[in-house]
């Protein structure tokens, strides 16, 4: 399994669009190995970053089209520091 | 109202949850016997439906003295264990089991047989639902068996505890089942 991150341009989004593309487990867990772990909502400028954990890059960018949210750009992940415990993915 | 499992699992989320059938302590002891006459092939039981929080799975996690970390710390579950989140512990899944058949055949049945295997993982915000159907149904010396398939489905119809049972209930104006159950000799 890897890791990825992408950012996102979606100008105009609301909260309640965010919401409604990720408040049900199917919606961020689309398949059995495809996790959207966590999207960061910058809505006043309509940047969003989300993260994803899933077997290759083809699955986050299928879940990318579906959520339809264009990606200006996708990157894998090495290291991360989340509160002072750094893991290697 | 019941509601066939096929039609529950079309419902949004949320909706599903409105048709918990899981009785409470007070409606068990009231309960009324289903006789093994009562039982057809393809009846469905009822419904029992959850949907755990990670405040359950700690709890669960506590209460049972597990502290394997996949339960509780999202952190280490999700960057060490690559799961998709804290995940619902099989050994719940595996108590839901004898609770539930023991529900249906309460007050004098026995439920004698369970078997299943632990597929998906679950995480906090599935709506579970544990179901059970009766497949098959024989009378052997005055008692009644029952075959069941079960199992316990999310939201999405996916299948993550698939197993069968077997309970013995009493016939209608037949012998009481003896306690504790000792099987009749083939």
């Amino acid at each position: 399994m890897a890791r990825f991150i992408a950012i996102h341009n979606v100008p105009g989004i609301t909260e309640t669009e965010f919401r409604d593309k990720l408040d049900a487990v199917g919606r961020w867990r689309p398949d059995r190995r495809t996790t959207i772990l966590k999207v960061y909502g910058d809505l006043g400028n309509g940047r969003l970053v989300s993260e994803c954990e899933a077997v290759e890059q083809a699955h986050f960018e299928d879940w990318i089209k579906l959520v339809g949210w264009p990606a200006e750009s996708v990157h894998k992940v090495d290291l991360i520091c989340q509160v002072g415990n750094v893991w290697k993915v | 109202m019941a509601i066939e499992l096929e039609a529950l699992l079309k419902l949004p989320p949320e909706e599903i949850l409105v048709h918990n059938e899981k009785p409470t302590a007070e409606q068990l002891r009231h309960k009324q016997q289903i006789y093994y006459d009562d039982v057809y092939e393809g009846m469905e039981l009822p419904k029992y439906i959850y949907k755990p929080t990670p405040t359950h799975l700690f709890r669960w996690s506590a209460a049972i003295e597990n502290f394997h970390r996949i339960h509780y710390d999202l952190d280490f579950g999700v960057n060490h264990d690559k799961n998709p989140s804290i995940l619902v512990h099989g050994s719940w899944k595996q108590s839901v089991v004898p609770q539930y058949l023991k529900d249906w055949s309460l007050p004098n049945g026995w439920p004698w047989k369970a078997r299943f295997d632990h597929r998906a993982m679950l995480v906090p915000g599935d709506i579970l639902i544990m179901w059970g159907r009766v497949t098959s149904k024989f009378e052997k010396a005055g008692l009644g068996f029952v075959d069941l398939d079960i199992g316990m489905k999310t939201q999405d119809g996916v299948e993550s505890m698939p197993g069968n049972a077997t309970v013995v209930l009493p016939v209608r104006g037949g012998r009481d089942i003896p306690y504790p159950f000792v099987p009749p000799a083939d």
